[in-house]
Parts: C-alpha cells; structure tokens; sequence
C-alpha cells in the first residue's frame, strides 16, 4: 500500500472520501486524517497520473461543502426540530380531563412523536 | 539497567563483589524496570479514517520506540471508537510486519452513535535484542471510524510495551 500524505487540518471525511473514491475507483483505500495531515491510502497498482489526481483532489478539497446524505441528514434535524415546536395535543379533547390525565396524555403523544422520528416516519 | 545473562559459578568459586554486582543486583535492577515504552495522547482534534487497508492510527504518536534485551513483550492499547456504519478492525505493526494479519487482532462493532471501548493485550515472543518500532494501526470495514483524542470526549487513548 502506498501512503500519500496531505498537509491539511479541515477536511470533511465523508465527501472527500467519495469525492477520491471517484477517482481512484478500488485503487483507493481510503483516507485517514491525524494531526497536522490527511493520509491517502492507496494500492500499489494506481499509477502516477492516478495518484497525482487523488493529491490534487485532496488539496483542493472545500471542507464547507457536504454530501447528499449529510445534507438530507441536516434537513431531516430540522424537520424533527419543526415539528417538537407543533403542540402535541388537540387542548379541546381534554377540557373536561382532569389535570393528571392531561399531563399523562402529553407524555404519551410525545413518546409517540419520538418513536415515530426514531423510526424514520 | 541493561540485563545480564546470568553467571552460572561453579563449586568453591569466590563470590566477588564485582560479580554479585553485575549478576545479581544489576539483573535485580533490570527486571525491576524492563524496558518500557509508553504514550498517553492528549489532542486538540480525534482521528478518523476510512481505509479500508490499514494503516498508522499516528504514524508519529501512536508508534512506540521499545529497545530489548532479547525476549517476549507485552503490547497494550485502549480508546474509545466510533464507527456507525460498520466495523473497525485494529491491529499491532511490529517491525514492520502485522502482529495479527489478516483482519487484524480485534474487531469493534458498528454502533449507531454510541462509540465503542477498543481494548487489546497481546504478547509478542521471541523478540530479537536491539530496538523495535511497534505502531498501532486500523482500518475499517466500511464507513468512517472516529479515535477519540481530543476535547469531544478528552478521554486519552494509551498505547504501551514493555519487554517482560
């Protein structure tokens, strides 16, 4: 395995990994980000031209940007966000409750509301 | 206090000073404080990789400097990781050759954001006398593995040696 070594301390590792996976297909192992640098792990197979893309990419590489999933992740937080600011119950079908039935029937409609963002729905 | 092969004496051999010294109280010394490498990390930043062939944790940090006498050495390593995709596999590079191999010598599995306790202690024998570079190393399965070292967590992975 070739190590090629990158100095840079931002990096997104995600989408710097899919963007030198583009590029270097199965010759690219992966990267690892230490102190003070990011290693390009590399098989010995991948040529000069291949190896000098992967350098080029990583060095240009603009840590601000994300990848689809972390940016559809982003979006799904805020959504959850959102939607624990709507009020949980309908306060009408519980004007004749007592005061304990309603506190037990918010804590109910909010464990509902937690499963269902746990489960994606 | 660098250790001696001990003298063997033979029947009505005096016992000089010079011997008891070298023999026994030097060779006390030695096993008293065998040779010993040791590094507690302590970063600003964690580390993180997505190889998925392995490679240094800290080609500087985590790589120990171990000078022997000639024997077994006991390798020890701990911190916490967090892979939420896949596994993480680590293992020991000792001279330049895998103390494991293949997949390495342990496995820590995926967890989705809850990260693991990586632990292992190992015993390499038969370890030739002069100095040896010892390295920790990983890679994973798929996905990306974070080493907590820095101020997210502040717990301190440790890596040691120590000939015995």
């Amino acid at each position: 395995m070739i190590e090629l070594k990158v100095e840079r301390n931002d990096v997104n590792v995600e989408l710097l990994d899919a963007q030198l996976r583009a590029i270097g297909g199965d010759a690219f192992y992966g990267l690892s980000v230490q102190r003070g640098g990011i290693t390009l792990c590399v098989s010995e197979t991948a040529s000069d031209t291949v190896q000098k893309q992967l350098m080029q990419a990583a060095r240009q590489h603009d840590a601000a940007q994300v990848t689809d999933q972390q940016k559809a992740e982003t979006e799904r937080a805020d959504i959850l966000l959102e939607r624990r600011k709507e009020p949980l119950l309908n306060p009408e079908e519980y004007v004749t409750s007592d005061a304990l039935l309603r506190a037990l029937a918010d804590k109910v409609a909010w464990l509902e509301q937690e499963v269902r963002d746990l489960r994606g729905l | 206090m660098a250790w001696t092969a001990p003298k063997t004496w033979v029947v009505g051999e005096p016992l000089t000073a010079q011997d008891l010294n070298l023999h026994v109280r030097d060779n006390l010394l030695a096993l008293k404080a065998p040779p010993t490498a040791l590094v507690k990390l302590d970063e600003t930043s964690d580390y993180t990789t997505t190889s998925t062939a392995f490679v240094a944790i800290d080609s500087s940090r985590l790589s120990l400097s171990l000078t022997t006498t000639g024997g077994d050495v006991m390798i020890g390593f701990f911190a916490n990781i967090l892979n939420s995709t896949s596994h993480t596999q680590l293992d020991i590079e000792f001279d330049g050759v895998m103390v494991g191999g293949d997949n390495g010598l342990i496995r820590i599995t995926a967890g989705s954001g809850a990260y693991q306790l990586a632990s292992l202690v190992t015993l390499k024998q038969s370890v030739s006398v002069g100095t040896h570079t010892i390295r920790m190393m990983w890679k994973v399965v798929a996905g990306t593995a974070t080493l907590y070292a820095g101020t997210v967590l502040d717990t301190h992975p440790t890596f040691w040696a120590r000939e015995i």
